[in-house]
Parts: structure tokens; C-alpha cells; sequence
């Protein structure tokens, strides 16, 4: 082909082709909504209004967010513990008069990758993920979150009929 | 009159380079714009995950199989899976084995827009990138539904998965894909892929031969970009994928040569309708009802033995070397992931192409850092 015809027929090709492309941009900038919502100031007003005033809304149902443990089921079994692949979890347990005691129930959640392997072994579901995910703090030891203040007496071990229909 | 010499010069590009897509870095040797060669380091990025892989159970491996490739985080997961059932003959539950598949080929796709969006970014195209990105999210949200986690799923286990399909996910998936299908891909291809710019950019460069991609042993989509038609979903069908019924799309030279950028890019789109289609029949073929995982023992203890595994991720060909000592952590793991391949070809193809060139070359490799180096 003539160079010149070649040369002509480039700038063609390029603004005939970047038109498509522009005429594109053009419809989302016009017609289409924004999908976008800016953090956290315009939750609020953007397309995902929240019904109640908590932003654990925006997430869904089996979310794995911050662990939480509910110490009446918990029967201080320490699978969890033994579970965690990098360890961030501690529990200590102490016997007074017959009766065991958790005294200190520790997760790191700074660490915790929210695999969620301990709440698949956890026999009484005492430990699940709640919805909470904003962990921002000033302190990274407050991340390590003490789960027990006052030693807690374990609950008692459902008995096998019980287990399985849970 | 005393002549101008001309040097070479020694750069770094990397390892904090926006477009190396992670902790790259390479040494690269230029006379002017002109690439003498590229030579990359690898090892920014080494984390040790085989070696952890001999410290912790067999279980609670699976969430570092995440981080192996944490854009198609589920590929690793599932690689991971079939390596030690296959070692332990887990026999795995037809249900679980369709959600596999269902969430495998979700990963793919969801690796893939980052793949052609994020190679498009280092061209210069912000625009494009951001459309990919918001069927990237689309796909985040579906796994958030399935498996509870947007980037590291967690999602299979060994003799099954973790979750069943909750509810509204099979008609939310079966919309995602419609909208893939017949509205993204057009107007994503009208946006970017067939504008002259980037074919100009893209075509003729970096071309690999079929030969050169097999000598090299490019493995997944750079492989069939040049023309190899190679894949093991069909070739060495793992879990069920012999039972669907979908094309291999391999680089025909659209507007160049065979094996050039362009083709590589031109296959990542196209595998998007591939796997759409597998989704689709998957979803309809599943059971049900049904069991979703094996039992396995707490303190589960494969037979003595030793095993590979390959399954086909969104960078190619991931396997997983398996030697186990009968004891409760494997005795050795080793992995191979595709971008690790990708590497060893670029210092020959970055001889005598432009600066700018390379970022199309690194970019259409479609690579991941962490994949790299483990
Ligand atoms: S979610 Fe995973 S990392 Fe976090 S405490 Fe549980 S097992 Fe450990
Ligand atoms: S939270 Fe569950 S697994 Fe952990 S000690 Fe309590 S009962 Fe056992």
C-alpha cells in the first residue's frame, strides 16, 4: 500500500477504534449509576442503605470476621487450641474444688488469618466468627483480646444425642 | 574531535516497580531504549510455605495453599485437596466435587480480570482495568457468600468443602455469568481489545513459538497462546471435569504473529466464556442433596507414600510433590506453580525490545510474585 494511504488510514484505525471505547466511557459517566461507595462517610447515602445502624449489614452471612466465644457452651476442650495452625490461640484451665475453670482464654486476632478451621472443630460451636470487621486501633496489643477477665467454670459436655443433633 | 561512547547501563526495575505485579525484581542491562536483557531475581518474596508445610498438620495446611497464588486463591486450595486424597484414597462426595468445580472455574475468572485488567493498567488503559475490576468484585462477592472470605477462601477440604451453597447464590452466580457472557466480554472487547492502540502495542511483540513455549515449558494460558493446545482439565481430567463440555481456546495469531502478546491476552478473555459455559452445566447437572464432605479422623495420618499432583490453575499447571512418612505433617512438599515457569523465558525474550515493551511481555505472563517464590 501507498505510505501515504498507510499513514492516513493509522489515524483512521486509531480514532475510529478509541470512539468505540470513548462511547463507552460516555454511557457509564451518563447513564449508569455509581457502583462505588466512599468508606465510611457515605454508607449511609450510597447504594447499599443500611437498615439498622450497623455496618456488619454489608456483609454476608457467613462472614469471617473477629472471633467470639460464648463460655456457656464452651467445655474448655482446647481443640480449638490444638487446631490453629499458627497458634494465636491460649487457654488455660485450673481445677478448684472439682469443678474446672477457664482462666484465660487469649486470641490474637492481629494474627488470626480467619481461616475458620477452630470453629469447625469446636464440638459445642462455642467459638464462631462474628460479623465484626473494622479492627482498626491505636495499640496492636489491644488486637490480642482477653476473652476471660475472671476465671469462668467450663460448661458441661452435652451428652451424645445432644451433640449430634446440634 | 573525541567520538561519544556509547554504554550500557545496569538498572534495577524492582523490586517496588508497579508494574513487576508483586516483589520482582529485574536486572536490566540497556543501551538507550534498546533492551540488551532482563534477568530476574527471584526470592523477594519467599516465605517458606513448603517448609511450613513439613511443621503443620495435614489440615491446617490449607490456608497457606491460599497464599501460594492469592488472586485465584481456590486453585491452590484445591490442588492441595486432590493431592492428599489421591495420597490417603479419599473418596470425595459427588456434591463436593461440583461446588469444587463451580468455585475453581469462579477462581479463574476472578484471576483473570486482574490478569487482562492489571496488564492493561501498565499499558497506560486505567479505564479498562477498573471495568475489570468491578466483575472482580462481583466475583468476591459470590465467595464471600459461599465460603465467608473475599481474598483467602479456605474454601476446600480434604474429603470435601467447608460449605454448602447458601441461599440465592445459584441464581446470583447464574446472573453473574449471563452478564459476563452476553454484556461484559462485547463491551469490554469494544472498550480495549480491539482498539488500534493496544494492538499495536500488544501484536508482534514478544512472540514465543510453540517450540520455544515447550522448551521453556510455559505451562496454562501462556502455553496456548502459542498454539499449543494443551490443557489438563481435558487432557488429564482431575475431580469431574470430563464430564463437561467446553473448548480449549488457543492463540491463532488474531492480529500478528501465533505466540505473541496479543494472543496470550486474547486467550484470558476467551477463557472467561469457557469456564461461564462449565458453570453453567455444573450448576445444572449438580445433585441437590448430598453429603458435602468426607469424615476424615482429627489426627488424620496418610499412608506412607509419595505422590504428584497437577490441576490446572488460572497461571497454569500447579503441582504439588507430596512425600509423607506416615506421620502427621507432610514429610516433604513441593510445589510448582506456573509463574514460576513464565520466568525462565523472559531473560531470552526481553533481548532487543523496547523499555516498554518488557512491561507488555511481564504483564501479558500474566504473573503473580508470591507464586513465584512460595
Ligand atoms: S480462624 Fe484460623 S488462625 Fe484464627 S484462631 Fe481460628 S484457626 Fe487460628
Ligand atoms: S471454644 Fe470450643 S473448641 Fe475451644 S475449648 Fe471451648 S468448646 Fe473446645
Amino acid at each position: 500500500m501507498n505510505p501515504a494511504i498507510q499513514y492516513f488510514k493509522n489515524i483512521w484505525d486509531a480514532i475510529y477504534t478509541v470512539s468505540f471505547g470513548m462511547i463507552i466511557t460516555l454511557k457509564y459517566w451518563v447513564k449508569e449509576p455509581p457502583i462505588t461507595i466512599e468508606y465510611p462517610d457515605r454508607l449511609k447515602k450510597g447504594p447499599l442503605i443500611l437498615s439498622g445502624n450497623s455496618l456488619e449489614e454489608i456483609v454476608s452471612d457467613r462472614f469471617r470476621g473477629y472471633l467470639t466465644v460464648d463460655f456457656s457452651t464452651c467445655i474448655g476442650c482446647l481443640q480449638c487450641m490444638i487446631t490453629c495452625p499458627i497458634d494465636i490461640i491460649a487457654i488455660e484451665t485450673e481445677k478448684r474444688d472439682d469443678v474446672r475453670f477457664i482462666t484465660r482464654f487469649d486470641i490474637n486476632q492481629s494474627k488470626c488469618m480467619y481461616c475458620g478451621l477452630c470453629v469447625e472443630v469446636c464440638p459445642t460451636d462455642a467459638i464462631v466468627h462474628s460479623k465484626r470487621f473494622e479492627g482498626a486501633c491505636y495499640d496492636i496489643k489491644e488486637l490480642c483480646i482477653r476473652h476471660v477477665e475472671t476465671a469462668v467454670p467450663v460448661a458441661k459436655r452435652p451428652s451424645k444425642g445432644e451433640a449430634e443433633s446440634a | 574531535m573525541a567520538e561519544l561512547v556509547s554504554q550500557e547501563m545496569f538498572l534495577n526495575m524492582g523490586p517496588h516497580h508497579p508494574s513487576t505485579h508483586g516483589v520482582l525484581r529485574l536486572i536490566v542491562q540497556t543501551d538507550g531504549e534498546i533492551m540488551r536483557r532482563a534477568v530476574p531475581d527471584v526470592g523477594y518474596l519467599h516465605r517458606g510455605i513448603e517448609k511450613i508445610a513439613e511443621r503443620v498438620t495435614y489440615q491446617g495446611f490449607m490456608p497457606y495453599t491460599d497464599r501460594i497464588d492469592y488472586v485465584s486463591a481456590f486453585s491452590g486450595n484445591l490442588g492441595y485437596a486432590l493431592t492428599v486424597e489421591r495420597l490417603a484414597g479419599i473418596e470425595v462426595p459427588e456434591k463436593a466435587e461440583y461446588l469444587r468445580v463451580i468455585a475453581a472455574e469462579l477462581a479463574r475468572m476472578g484471576s483473570h480480570f486482574i490478569g487482562f485488567g492489571a496488564v492493561l493498567l501498565d499499558l497506560g488503559a486505567v479505564t479498562p482495568f477498573v471495568h475489570a475490576l468491578r466483575e472482580r468484585e462481583t466475583y468476591n462477592d459470590l465467595m464471600e457468600m459461599l465460603c465467608g472470605a473475599r481474598l483467602t477462601h479456605n474454601y476446600a477440604r480434604i474429603g470435601g468443602v467447608s460449605h454448602d451453597l447458601p441461599e440465592g447464590f445459584k441464581e446470583k452466580t447464574l446472573k453473574f455469568i449471563d452478564h459476563l457472557e452476553y454484556e461484559f466480554i462485547d463491551e469490554f472487547n469494544n472498550l480495549i481489545s480491539f482498539n488500534s492502540i493496544l494492538v499495536k502495542r500488544f501484536a508482534n511483540v514478544g512472540v514465543v513459538s510453540a517450540e520455544k513455549a515447550i522448551e521453556y515449558t510455559l505451562v496454562g494460558p501462556n502455553l496456548r497462546g502459542s498454539g499449543v493446545q494443551f490443557d489438563l482439565r481435558r487432557d488429564d481430567p482431575y475431580s469431574i471435569y470430563d464430564r463437561f463440555d467446553f473448548e480449549i481456546p488457543v492463540g491463532k495469531g488474531k492480529f500478528g504473529t501465533v505466540g505473541d502478546c496479543y494472543d496470550r491476552y486474547w486467550i484470558r478473555i476467551q477463557e472467561i466464556r469457557e469456564s461461564c459455559r462449565i458453570i453453567r452445566q455444573a450448576l445444572e447437572q449438580m445433585p441437590e442433596k448430598g453429603e458435602i464432605r468426607t469424615k476424615i479422623p482429627k489426627v488424620f495420618k496418610p499412608p506412607k507414600g509419595e505422590i504428584y499432583v497437577r490441576t490446572e490453575c488460572p497461571r497454569g499447571e500447579m503441582g504439588f510433590y507430596l512425600i509423607s512418612d506416615g506421620g502427621k505433617s507432610p514429610y516433604r512438599l513441593k510445589i510448582r506453580t506456573g509463574s514460576f515457569s513464565a520466568m525462565s523465558i523472559l531473560e531470552e525474550l526481553s533481548q532487543g525490545v523496547m523499555v516498554a515493551d518488557l512491561v507488555a511481555i511481564i504483564g501479558s505472563f500474566d504473573i503473580v510474585a508470591p507464586e513465584i517464590d512460595r
